[in-house]
């Protein structure tokens, strides 16, 4: 098919004759980008993000054939990821929800910090705000893409990425007070 | 406050977008979620009633070979090409001094037999004892067969493609010998 990312072809092929070769030729291209979104999601925990991106596989072959290309697989297949893993955190909401209650007031830029301290604050954010930062920030999702990805409202997306987002650069901030305090 | 409120710079916008990565699974991840599939019906594995004989062929021909087999086809025959012709590829007489040639030649064949596993071309191997065990008349050169070492076997289109895939086993750049005999239909 002209065009095509060979997504289709090779699940039509599996679906066909659940085909071994065309499912782990799916598996081997797409695996690698979705273990990555897992282990953020986990906060580096690697052994839980294979766990979640297994759980993930086992769903996506089991409801392949009533989806409907509406968005790339890649997209489709995250959406599992972010589900399996928001099951398996089941505090992310109560954990959301007391972060949000502490409005932080420092929001200054962080356009100079470490790699290392980006990731560790990502990795610290509770887990909803992680979610959102990671699926649009770092992921690159539209907040369309998250609202079907999570079942939430387009808005409830962009809101929940502001607050994320606040928090955020609070975390930073307050490290760098903490760096400035010990230097 | 709404959202425009906390819109990144773009310098941060890059830093967090720079967080995006890939990362390599184990290969114990894939042999786990195509086994959960299958035990669940949802993929066809070929000829599952080889898979023990396989496996332990190749687990066989990892003590020459490096292991590298398992990570392909544990079919009885090649993923994906059930009705071609097979081939034996008998590998004759390459004998290593040091320890230090036996891990690169380990290393060699690994890549060689993973490659050809992966293309759905290997179907087993095996690596032979040095000693051979004889029945019969004699006959001249009787000891030869014990210059065979291991064997593969492949699948193929012809024989010109048997030899071509055969012809990359780092056999032949060790000075060995290849000996390619097609396994006759039954």
């Amino acid at each position: 098919v002209k065009g095509s990312n060979g997504d289709p072809e090779l699940a039509a092929s599996f679906l066909a004759r659940r085909d071994e070769a065309a499912f782990r030729a799916l598996y081997r291209k797409h695996t690698p980008a979705l273990l990555g979104l897992a282990t953020r999601l986990a906060s580096g925990r690697a052994a839980e993000a294979e766990e979640i991106v297994q759980e993930a596989w086992v769903r996506a072959a089991e409801r392949l054939e009533a989806f409907r290309w509406r968005s790339s697989l890649r997209t489709w297949l995250s959406g599992f990821v972010v589900n399996v893993w928001r099951e398996r955190s089941r505090s992310a909401l109560r954990e959301t929800a007391s972060a949000a209650a502490v409005e932080p007031g420092d929001s200054a830029p962080f356009a100079s910090v470490e790699r290392i301290d980006l990731e560790r604050a990502v990795a610290g954010l509770p887990n909803g705000f992680r979610a959102a930062v990671v699926l649009h920030d770092v992921e690159g999702f539209t907040h369309e893409e998250i609202a079907e990805l999570l079942g939430i409202d387009p808005g409830t997306s962009r809101s929940q990425l502001a607050r994320a987002r606040r928090n955020l650069r609070a975390s930073l901030s307050s490290n760098d007070a903490a760096m400035r305090r010990t230097s | 406050m709404n959202a425009d409120d906390q819109d990144w710079t773009a310098g941060e916008g890059a830093q967090l977008k720079a967080l995006r990565v890939e990362k390599a699974p184990s290969e114990a991840l894939e042999d786990s979620v195509i086994n959960e599939i299958a035990r669940r019906g949802l993929v066809a594995r070929a000829r599952p009633a080889t898979w023990a004989r396989t496996l332990a062929a190749l687990t066989a021909a990892a003590a020459l070979f490096g292991g590298g087999l398992l990570l392909g086809s544990r079919s009885g025959r090649a993923a994906g090409a059930p009705d071609l012709p097979r081939y034996l590829l008998l590998l004759e007489g390459v004998d290593t001094s040091t320890v230090e040639e036996e891990a690169q030649r380990v290393a060699e064949y690994r890549a060689w037999a993973h490659r050809e596993a992966r293309a759905g071309r290997l179907v087993s191997g095996e690596k032979l004892e040095p000693q051979a065990l004889t029945l019969g008349a004699e006959r001249p050169q009787a000891a030869g067969g014990e210059a065979v070492r291991g064997f593969f076997i492949i699948v193929a289109k012809s024989d010109a493609e048997a030899l071509s895939i055969a012809g990359g086993c780092p056999q032949l750049r060790h000075g060995g010998r290849i000996v390619v005999r097609k396994i006759a239909p039954t």
